[in-house]
């Protein structure tokens, strides 16, 4: 090329030989068209006439040049640039003689050369050797000789004239040993002898070429010189000069020398190291081979073309892995698709014959690269594209299914993972294809058995869609369920994503099983599955719901105990002990569950119970009113259930805490009455007991203490509480209540005598105030044998007045002696009952004499008899009276004092008005002086007696009917007296207090200050109001009660416990309340009012 | 509107594609385009192709496009690669393609001549249209620059041409760890060129990704002092920029960044975001609420990211709007619940359950590019109306819908990728706006705690804002280019009130 380059320079220097040429250019143009785009157009023979006027052209151009030259010569004779002018003559001839060359090659128009057009060609270059030859000769001293012998050789190489043209380039190297032109010439040299096959010769020159480092022949002969070591096998030396040329310090300059062009030395020799390489390192491993490449590659397209050298040699070597992955990588650098598909084949030529295919993943991942630029390309015609496609399905199928069944044998899951890679790369772009089916079956399964569950679950999903036949879609459907079953079993390797996808799939495809596949025995997993996601899930509805409907059907096994635990576990974590509740109810009726399950369940229900109540009364501390509704109305929804009853208790407990007496007492009512039994029922009743009591509602206490009595009636406790109940009652004037209870006290409970005695009179006194003696008979005969000594006199003493009283004289004399002896015996002697009792006896016996008494009257004869009996019965009266008297009772000797008075007066009457015997005067003097003296007497000593009485009744007071008589001097009758305002039996208020906002605030006000008796005050005057009077009376009692030093207080209370006994019928009770209300205040004007409308009412002035 | 329809066309695409594909594959066993029948070979036998390409060739110097195309057409088809001209006739067709507006149909057939290493001249004009092509619209990445233009060394072409080349050839060395060779590839991009700035750009990038950051910024910053800078090239790298400072906590760098931004506004949507985030680290949540209330607009609809709502919570509950704050969660799920319900229903990415969702995979870099290019492709499909010659209204149809099916597998394959990575992420968003939610009430309670303790003198005190209304400016459906980021919003710092709070507390 230096050459040539030569010949531009010397034309440079020519400038109007060159004109005619440019000109001749010019007309050429006008007969081309060249389009901006560089485009000529032009037909064949135009074309061809084109070039011969060309080449004609210069051809002509180049004989100017010539003449023009040798005229110049001869003009220059002498001068010192002749050999200058000679030189460039030479090099016209060269130029003329391609020029030549080409004309004639041109004008033959053939396609084989002949010897005809290198004639003349050849006559230029012979002509050019002579002129060379005539420099040599005549100038020797040519500053440019070393040039001279070069082109001079060049020629005789062109002529083949070899062994002349070595002799040229030997001369240059010795004759100029500093020439530029010497390492070239040694070069060419040893491609002279490397032609004759004198390779010491060649490797001699070659080797005296790298003598000149920066000569641009050095990589030339390098590169040759590597080639020589290869020929003998020295692959070490010839790698080494191989490398140089390739990252030597001329490495990539562009190389121009003579008969070798513009060759790249370093893609050459680069190129060839491929060869060399495998053969020095053959030991190499691919990655070794990889990486010394890559560092003497200087880019991308130079790496790519060295390696397919490289991968060919292990090709032709055998060496099949390491061919393989080479074409691997360079499938990685190449996205020609047709070099791709190149890659491909000797790809798979290397997997079949190393039957190994862990890298069927990457193989695949190529085929599909390559064939997607083939198969969108427009450029490729269909048949072509078919066939592609066909062919390297065969191969992407095969190396795919052959690593699965590697996969299979090692049972690795990194190998079963490739295999699955390979599959999806595979069926994304063979996605339908005879083998599809089959080949996303295969995929499914690599997947599943690689634990990718996720996928493996997509896949045999889809391939149950795909499918119609019945046998694969049970086993996809199955398959994908299980894959996302196992894919949630490890969820802590999900993303968020994969985990929604499995939850999902599993639902989805289960359900889908089961629809399809009822009977299927797999069913049960599926459902169990199914039910199992939703939990996973958090759907707990859907998951209760199906979790249930599982354990209905499939009550036996683990499964059914996992569900009914799953169950349980949804309703604790959606907090619905509800739910929870009645789920065990399911399950305790359900006769196939395990009873172990049962009991766990029972467990579990109730602490849900507790929880569910817990949370209901904790809620109520926040918000009482909202909170105690809830209660309720839970218990209520719960009613007849254990939670109800404990919703109700906890209500109860929380009530008391909070102090709403009310809801305590109705809610401990609504826990007796529905709950009778339970366990809390007895601290309950003590807890309203105590509380009703607290808050001053006798009425409420009554009732709670009967319902303790009736509820726990075995108890000490009960009998406790029933005889408070029945005084309570007694206070309230509800005696018919009193007496059933103290009935009940006598008849169930074992009792001191005393208090049976006390019980019987109670009740014997009730029914007596009610005008029922037979029932006060009934009540207290029935203890007679059960008595002590005493309590018979006082019974019997109690019976005879009774039997008495009902006219039953015999009965009532029975009774009478059997008591009065035993009292003479000296039972009972200081007992004021059993002293009233017999005095009322007597009295009443005395009763009978006295009518007769009063009735023995003398008519107007003396009669002996009748004065005797009369006597007789005088003196009879006197005895029971004074027998009366003995007793000292009260009442009864009062009683018994007037008649005293009376049958003395009577008797001294009597006397008085007898007729007179028939005596005479004096002796009726005297007779009349003696009468007179007993009727004075006597009529003494009645008065005596009616002192002593009226001094009697002044103490006592009473405002016994009977002793009205005595105090109004009427003679008694033996009717009762009428009380004096007694009112029918009023209202009684018990739990509605709370609905009566006054009441519910004082009972409130009391709860919390029991001492507060004011409030207890205006309590009382509350329920008086009302016209709850027995309430009133018993909390004004209590307020009378100990040693109050409110006077003012007392007195009211005295007062209205005064008005109230009124009511009762009291009106000797209340007598003595309105005088305590006076001793309290005696400027208590209601109380001074009452008692002297009360006294009046008696008689009293 | 016009997302609308396209994702609609998105939708019925996927479809069409799929039934296309399989047609494609009935076709392999049944070939659609068979080769020529033998009816025609006697009737091509006796055509001259030359006159056929002379033909072509004098239409193509009259500007006849579409007539030249037809006769290149049946050149190409009647010869080979060894025929005369070959190289010029797919070259005039590419060009006679091209001038028709069938610029993909024109690089497809350029590619496949350029892949054939034609002569120097030609391949110089192809490599200038592609370089064109690749900075103006979406094109064949694939075809273009992996199989042609990183192909081979190109040392013949101008400078400008040389910086395309180089730094395609540069950019693949690098994405494959041949960082030599892409060294040696950008060495030689001319100083002055477009892709030269480029290069300083992604090398910028590379030491910011190796947590160069330091060293990036002073690169990024001295990029930006240069002459000429591509504009796009400019605001990508103030973006950067302001994205590092944010990182660095440079609050008011990073704004200052952000607002010498001059890319058009629907552009600007992706960072808008960014720069709520950064007033929102600068406290200046009426300011980051502002850009949020822009973010909102219809047009941004697919670049809207869950992340919006996160970030609103975070500034209603730093000023202790709680109740606002918790109404977000809802926001989230009403606008979100279509998607992650098709999510829970396991719909795939094209089903129109997923239309929210998409429009932000849609926005997603690399599927917006291959999205783009299908539209491209497709309104140049129907341009082939226009064309009046059966043969090459047949060639260009099979060509676009082969295209546009390749195109749509690849679509396909990164959009069920990207679906599957941003309905994982809607999910932990779902999960993290829930927590957000459980963040929100434990705040409510202590900020209710501490001020229930506090001295009530301080309360006057941090309140910016007295206006009773959230947004003084409302938003009115409508935006200005200069308004964007500027929604003056009032919002009233409450954290020190609470006498609201019985309203949470009930």
């Amino acid at each position: 090329m230096m050459y040539f380059r030569s010949i531009a320079m010397l034309m440079l220097f020519s400038t109007p030989l060159m004109l005619p040429l440019a000109n001749a250019e010019e007309t050429l143009q006008k007969n081309v068209q060249v389009d901006r785009y560089g485009f000529e157009k032009a037909d064949q023979s135009d074309e061809q006439k084109r070039l011969i006027d060309k080449f004609s052209t210069e051809k002509s151009q180049m004989d100017n040049a010539i003449i023009n030259t040798k005229t110049l010569i001869q003009k220059s004779q002498g001068k010192n640039y002749l050999p200058e002018l000679y030189l460039r003559l030479a090099e016209l001839y060269i130029e003329k003689s391609r020029i030549v060359y080409f004309l004639r090659r041109t004008q033959s128009g053939a396609s084989i050369k002949s010897a005809m057009e290198s004639l003349e060609s050849n006559a230029l270059k012979i002509q050019a050797i002579e002129t060379y030859q005539r420099i040599i000769n005549q100038y020797p001293n040519f500053i440019d000789m070393d040039k001279v012998h070069f082109y001079l050789a060049h020629e005789y190489r062109e002529l083949a004239r070899l062994k002349e043209m070595r002799a040229q380039y030997l001369t240059l190297i010795k004759k100029h040993p500093k020439s530029e032109l010497v390492p070239e010439s040694h070069l060419l040299l040893s491609d002279y002898y490397t032609e004759i096959k004198q390779l010491s010769a060649a490797k001699k020159h070659l080797k005296a070429v790298l003598k000149y480092p920066h000569s641009a022949a050095i990589g030339i002969a390098q590169y040759k010189l590597a080639w020589v070591h290869i020929s003998k096998k020295e692959y070490k030396q010839a790698l080494m000069l191989l490398e140089r040329s390739v990252k030597g310090p001329n490495a990539g300059e562009e190389v121009d020398i003579d008969t070798y062009g513009r060759v790249d030395i370093r893609s050459e020799a680069f190129n060839d190291m491929a060869f060399i390489y495998s053969n020095y390192y053959k030991e190499a491993s691919p990655e070794q081979a990889l990486s010394y490449f890559k560092k003497y590659s200087w880019s991308r397209q130079s790496y790519i073309l060295v390696l397919e050298k490289l991968a060919y040699r292990y090709i032709v070597k055998k060496k099949w892995s390491h061919a393989g992955l080479i074409y691997r990588k360079l499938a990685k650098l190449n996205n020609q698709p047709n070099k791709l598909l190149e890659y491909v084949d000797n790809i798979y030529h290397t997997v079949k014959e190393l039957k190994s295919y862990q890298h069927a993943h990457e193989d695949v991942t190529i085929i599909v690269k390559a064939l997607t630029g083939i198969k969108y390309s427009i450029h490729v015609k269909q048949g072509i594209k078919n066939k592609a496609m066909e062919d390297y399905e065969i191969f992407a199928r095969d190396v795919t299914t052959r690593l699965h069944a590697s996969a299979k044998k090692t049972s690795s899951l990194e190998d079963y993972s490739l295999s699955a890679d390979a599959y999806d790369i595979y069926l994304g772009f063979f996605d339908d294809n005879l083998y599809h089916k089959q080949m996303k079956t295969n995929y499914a399964e690599s997947l599943f058995n690689a634990k990718r569950f996720p996928e493996a679950g997509k896949v045999y999903e889809a391939l149950a869609g795909e499918t119609s036949n019945d046998g694969d879609k049970k086993k996809f459907l199955y398959s994908a369920t299980l894959s996302f079953y196992e894919a949630l079993k490890d969820r802590q390797t999900l993303n968020y994503y994969q985990t929604v996808q499995a939850q999902s799939g599993l639902a989805h495809t289960g359900e889908a099983y089961v629809a399809q596949f009822p009977n299927s025995k797999e069913v049960s997993n599926v459902l169990f599955n199914i039910a199992w996601i939703r939990y996973d899930e958090g759907k707990f509805d859907e998951a209760i719901e199906q979790f249930s409907r599982f354990i209905g059907r499939y009550p036996e096994g683990k499964s059914a105990k996992a569900a009914v635990k799953l169950v349980l576990d949804a309703y604790n974590i959606k907090e619905d002990y509800q739910g929870l509740i009645e789920f065990s109810k399911t399950v305790a009726a359900n006769p196939h569950l395990a009873k172990s399950i049962k009991a766990g369940v029972a467990q579990i229900a109730a602490s849900a119970q507790n929880k569910m109540v817990s949370n209901l009364t904790v809620a109520s501390i926040d918000d009482w009113e909202a909170g105690k509704e809830r209660l309720l109305e839970f218990a209520q929804k719960h009613q007849s259930s254990s939670m109800g009853a404990q919703t109700l208790n906890a209500l109860f407990i929380s009530s008391k805490e909070k102090n709403d007496i009310q809801t305590m007492q109705s809610t401990g009512q609504n826990i007796i009455a529905n709950y009778p039994n339970t366990q809390d029922a007895d601290s309950v009743l003590k807890a309203m007991i105590e509380a009703s009591m607290a808050s001053a509602q006798y009425r409420v206490l009554a009732e709670n203490l009967e319902v303790y009595a009736k509820q726990f009636p075995k108890t000490a406790t009960a009998k406790s509480f029933l005889l408070q109940a029945a005084h309570i009652r007694q206070t309230m004037n509800q005696v018919e209540m009193a007496n059933r209870h103290y009935r009940t006290l006598l008849s169930q409970y074992p009792l001191s005598k005393s208090n049976r005695l006390a019980y019987s009179q109670a009740i014997a006194h009730n029914e007596q105030n009610n005008g029922n003696p037979r029932g006060a008979i009934q009540a207290l005969a029935r203890q007679t044998t059960s008595l002590d000594r005493e309590g018979a006199v006082e019974v019997n003493a109690s019976l005879a007045v009774l039997y008495q009283q009902i006219a039953q004289a015999k009965r009532a004399n029975q009774h009478f002696k059997l008591a009065h002896k035993a009292f003479n015996s000296g039972v009972g002697a200081s007992n004021a009952v059993i002293k009233n009792l017999l005095s009322q006896q007597i009295y009443n016996q005395a009763n009978g004499s006295l009518e007769q008494f009063n009735l023995t009257q003398l008519q107007d004869v003396l009669d002996e008899s009748v004065v005797g009996s009369k006597t007789e019965l005088f003196q009879d009266l006197q005895t029971r009276y004074y027998a009366i008297m003995d007793l000292a009772s009260a009442k009864w000797s009062l009683l018994a004092s007037y008649r005293l008075y009376e049958i003395n007066n009577e008797f001294a009457s009597f006397l008085q008005s007898a007729p007179m015997p028939e005596l005479s005067v004096s002796e009726q003097s005297q007779y009349k002086d003696i009468i007179s003296q007993k009727v004075a007497q006597y009529r003494a000593e009645g008065e005596e007696y009616l002192l002593a009485g009226q001094q009697l009744a002044e103490r006592l007071k009473s405002f016994d009917p009977l002793m009205s008589d005595y105090e109004n001097s009427v003679a008694a009758n033996g009717q009762n007296a009428v009380p004096f305002s007694p009112k029918p039996e009023g209202k009684k208020i018990g739990l509605e207090a709370f609905d009566d906002d006054e009441l519910r605030t004082l009972h409130n006000r009391v709860s919390h200050s029991p001492n507060d008796t004011a409030t207890l005050m205006t309590l009382a005057q509350a329920y008086y109001q009302r016209g709850d009077t027995g309430q009133a009376n018993i909390i004004a009692k209590s307020l009378t009660q100990g040693d109050s030093q409110n006077t003012a207080l007392g007195a009211e209370a005295n007062y209205l416990q005064g008005i109230i006994a009124i009511e009762f019928g009291q009106d000797q009770i209340a007598r003595e309340r309105l005088q305590a209300a006076l001793q309290h205040d005696p400027g208590h004007e209601h109380a001074k009012e009452k008692l002297a409308e009360l006294l009046i009412h008696y008689g009293y002035q | 509107m016009m997302i609308k329809s396209s994702i609609s066309a998105l939708l019925y695409l996927c479809v069409t594609f799929s039934m296309m594909a399989n047609a494609s594959e009935e076709a392999l066993l049944e070939p659609l385009v068979q080769d020529q029948p033998v009816f025609n070979v006697i009737e091509n036998s006796q055509v001259n192709a030359q006159d056929v390409f002379n033909k072509g060739y004098a239409l193509f110097k009259e500007n006849q496009w579409q007539e030249a195309s037809d006769q290149f057409l049946r050149f190409i088809e009647l010869t080979d690669e060894d025929e005369k001209n070959f190289e010029w006739a797919e070259f005039f067709m590419g060009i006679s393609l091209d001038k028709l507006g069938f610029t993909h149909a024109a690089m497809d057939r350029l590619s496949n001549l350029a892949a054939r290493k034609p002569n120097t001249r030609i391949v110089s004009y192809i490599l200038e249209m592609f370089e064109q092509v690749s900075r103006r619209q979406p094109f064949d990445f694939d075809q273009i620059i992996l199989q042609v233009v990183n192909d081979k060394d190109y040392g013949f072409i101008n400078e400008e041409i040389s910086g395309f080349v180089h730094f395609y050839q540069g950019m693949q060395d690098w994405k494959t760890q041949h960082i030599e060779w892409a060294k040696d590839h950008f060495s030689k991009i001319p100083k002055e060129s477009y892709y030269h700035r480029r290069v300083l750009h992604y090398l910028a990038l590379n030491k910011l990704h190796n947590g160069q950051e330091g060293r990036a910024v002073k690169e990024l910053n001295a990029l930006l002092l240069l002459d000429n800078l591509d504009e796009k090239l400019a605001d990508d790298t103030r973006w950067t920029l302001a994205r590092i400072y944010y990182q660095l906590k440079e609050w008011s760098l990073a704004s200052l960044m952000y607002k010498q931004i001059k890319t058009p506004v629907i552009e600007q949507a992706s960072f808008l975001l960014e720069q709520s985030w950064i007033a929102y680290q600068k406290k200046d949540y009426e300011r980051a609420m502002g850009y949020l209330y822009a973010f909102e607009a219809p047009s941004f609809k697919q670049f809207f990211t869950p992340e919006y709502f996160i970030l609103k919570s975070f500034i209603y509950k730093d000023v202790c709007h709680f109740e606002s704050a918790l109404s977000i969660s809802d926001e989230f799920v009403q606008r979100y619940e279509g998607s992650l319900q098709a999510i829970y229903d396991r719909k795939h990415a094209a089903d129109i359950e997923s239309e929210e969702l998409l429009y932000v995979i849609l926005a997603q870099q690399d599927v917006k590019f291959q999205w783009d290019f299908i539209q491209a492709l497709e309104l140049e499909r129907q341009q082939l109306d226009d064309i009046d010659f059966k043969d090459l209204k047949l060639h260009l149809e099979e060509l676009y819908s082969l295209k546009i099916a390749k195109t749509s597998f690849v679509l396909a394959d990164l959009i069920d990728k990207e679906y599957e990575v941003r309905a994982n992420a809607l999910l932990e968003f779902e999960e993290a706006s829930n927590l957000m939610r459980y963040e929100i009430g434990v705040d409510m309670y202590q900020s209710q705690a501490k001020l229930t303790y506090q001295n009530h003198k301080d309360t006057t005190g941090g309140i910016t804002g007295k206006q009773p209304e959230v947004v003084k400016y409302n938003f009115q459906k409508e935006y200005w280019n200069d308004e964007l980021g500027h929604y003056k919003v009032t919002l009233p710092n409450k954290c020190l009130e609470f006498s609201q709070w019985e309203l949470f507390f009930k």
